[in-house]
């Protein structure tokens, strides 16, 4: 089984949406060097870390949107509204990726967006929108979430920047960095000043360069729908057999998490980020919103002493892609492995049981970046590294280049 | 390595170059750039099949199958002929690599034996094995009329034409290698029959075709399992009119 195709395609997918491609050509660099963003070039032995840009008075901030092009105009998306949440979900589902060719395409769920767009402290007017005037149809959205995060041991405030889409057929309107400016005014608004955001491009300058790695849930699935190839002297038989799981856990007292648990659990996840240079913390109502099981969203199991604490935390999300054009298959469902904390077993034999529990809910594939502790398992549970990498960015924050092991965050 | 397959209706002394080239290129692939090695895949197609489908047959995100296509495309501008004396040209630098100088370069002590997953990676034995496991019937066809005892080839895995059609559930090439009489209770190294790759690889089409064709549903490997024994429930229900009364 060779693992480079499926990477192509979680990078093209995940990453290398077009409008973020777009952000990393040509006259968009130029639009970089007016942002508060530590420039490509520049030398990182000797610069001080922390704000390129002071921060201002929020009263300061202009008050009035940005002006788009006559055609266009602003909107909230109102994703609490089902039909807006569907066509938020379409716009993504045709637009959040190259389709020139394509055979499948991203599967945001509605249920996914509502989950990863509604975190605590979710904004409306943080769910930016761009309408034509004349159909107001929805043709470009842009979103921040707030988030709490810890860089070398300072507590920061800031914002996850994500689902930045432009229709396709408006991608040479500059609209991108409209967006971006939208979205930085109305957060330096309320008075946060930082964000954090991820991208398959280059763009000035990462704070860090992960990596993709795979792990074949359904060998013969990703085969048939040209996922992945058999070389010719190999068997499907043989990577059955290679990639083949126990057909139930092994470890004894695995259960879903549940809401009595939330609060050991988050202590747990909360301990454990602290020694990541680059992490998020979770407030308890954080941490119940994004692990708390979402059937088809998100997938938590915990691990508890005999006291009642938990020891150990298992979680995945789920992010498919349709099938297009295929008689046998409609859809491939890829679980992202989230934050894992193991206490009392082995991490590689916790993970091997979150393998066990994504196959047992029909996931196709595993993914998972290298960060955190998650090389030193890769081997012996049979990932293999893909060709894609993930760069992770903070706006308006200068900070020395982490490896990808020093880094406890992951964006959806 | 000498099963290479022959190209018909061309002069003979320009085809025996051209099959020393394809030689050379497998015996030195590795020391070749990847972008040769897809202008030499491109010509080789072009040698083999003929001209290249004028449209992308492969998804996007296959680009390595979309820049071998590309190749054939391109090397399908030129006659058979020249597409040889193209690969001839382009392999002849590499000729000094072969053999010897690769022996020469292995570091003393013993070799380790190639891992399973390794085959992968080797350079392609282009006899009825290998066309069966890339589903190419016309070259089954072809191999067969010339030679019809190489229906019972087997590889250095022990694994027979027929295993490998099984394997990826090629139903059309089982079927023509049963007329060819390939046997169907054949087993490789690990005591396994075709039969128990289709069912490993849940094939109910093939399970059932191979089953009409008498292979032994209780047939053990090496490890004491039958087909029966490892096949899943959908399997089951196919095998199961086959079944011998006292089960």
């Amino acid at each position: 089984m060779s693992s480079p195709e499926i990477t192509q395609l979680i990078r093209q997918l995940t990453i290398q949406s077009p409008d973020r491609e777009e952000l990393s050509t040509g006259s968009i660099h130029k639009f970089w060097s007016t942002q508060p963003v530590p420039q490509l070039e520049e030398q990182t032995i000797a610069l001080d870390e922390g704000p390129i840009e002071p921060n201002k008075d929020p009263e300061d901030i202009r008050k009035q949107p940005y002006t788009l092009l006559p055609q266009f105009e602003w909107t909230e998306c109102d994703i609490e509204n089902q039909e807006e949440l569907e066509e938020l979900y379409q716009l993504l589902n045709a637009n959040y990726v190259e389709d020139e060719d394509a055979m499948f395409r991203f599967d945001y769920s509605g249920s996914f967006l509502y989950w990863a767009l509604r975190a605590p402290g979710w904004r409306k007017d943080w769910h930016v929108g761009v309408r034509t005037v004349s159909s107001k149809r929805l043709v470009a959205f842009i979103s921040a979430i707030p988030s709490m995060i810890y860089i070398k041991g300072q507590q920061l405030q800031v914002v996850e920047i994500n689902f930045l889409c432009i229709h396709k057929k408006l991608r040479n309107k500059r609209l991108a960095p409209v967006l971006i400016k939208e979205i930085t005014r109305r957060v330096n608004r309320s008075g946060i000043f930082q964000a954090v955001y991820t991208a398959g491009v280059v763009l000035p300058r990462p704070v860090a360069r992960c990596r993709y790695y795979h792990r074949s849930l359904n060998p013969k699935k990703l085969i048939q729908v040209g996922f992945s190839r058999l070389g010719p002297r190999m068997t499907l038989s043989r990577t059955i057999k290679l990639y083949a799981l126990p057909e139930d856990i092994t470890i004894v007292g695995l259960e879903p998490l549940s809401l009595q648990h939330v609060s050991s659990a988050r202590d747990l996840l909360e301990q454990y980020l602290k020694r990541f240079k680059f992490s998020i913390s979770f407030s308890l109502e954080e941490f119940s919103h994004w692990f708390l099981p979402r059937k088809n969203v998100i997938y938590s199991y915990i691990l508890k002493n005999e006291n009642g604490m938990v020891t150990d935390l298992i979680s995945f999300y789920e992010l498919p892609s349709t099938v297009i054009k295929h008689e046998k298959y409609k859809s491939l469902r890829a679980a992202y492995s989230f934050y894992n904390v193991a206490t009392s077993v082995p991490l590689e034999s916790l993970m091997q049981n979150a393998l066990i529990l994504a196959k047992q809910e029909g996931f196709d594939v595993f993914n998972a970046l290298d960060l955190m502790e998650n090389e030193t398992f890769f081997k012996q549970l049979k990932f293999h590294p893909g060709d894609g990498f993930l760069h992770y960015y903070l706006y308006n924050w200068r900070c020395w280049t982490l490896s990808p092991s020093e880094l406890g965050l992951v964006l959806l | 390595m000498n099963e290479t397959i022959a190209i018909h209706d061309v002069e003979v002394s320009l085809e025996e170059k051209y099959l020393e080239a394809v030689h050379i290129v497998e015996e030195t692939y590795k020391e070749i750039p990847e972008e040769e090695l897809i202008e030499l895949y491109g010509l080789y197609k072009r040698i083999k099949d003929g001209e290249a489908p004028s449209k992308n047959p492969y998804y996007f995100y296959q680009r390595k199958e979309t820049t071998k296509w590309k190749s054939w495309r391109q090397a399908s501008n030129l006659s058979k002929e020249e597409a040889m004396s193209k690969y001839i040209l382009l392999s002849a630098k590499y000729k000094s690599m072969s053999k010897e100088a690769i022996i020469g370069n292995r570091p003393l002590g013993f070799e380790l034996p190639d891992c399973e997953d390794s085959s992968t990676s080797q350079a392609p034995v282009l006899d009825l094995c290998y066309f069966s496991a890339i589903g190419d019937i016309s070259s089954i066809r072809y191999l067969l009329e010339k030679d019809p005892s190489s229906v019972h080839l087997k590889d250095e895995s022990g694994m027979t034409p027929l295993m490998y059609a099984a394997d990826r559930g090629y139903l059309e090439i089982v079927v023509v290698l049963l007329e060819y009489e390939a046997s169907v209770d054949a087993v490789d190294r690990e005591g396994q029959s075709a039969l128990h790759y289709a069912c490993i690889c849940e094939y109910p089409d093939v399970v059932l075709q191979l089953v009409k064709a008498g292979a032994d549903i209780y047939l053990e490997d090496f490890q004491g399992q039958s087909p029966w024994h490892i096949a899943s429930p959908t399997i089951r229900l196919q095998l199961h009119p086959f079944l011998s009364i006292h089960d």
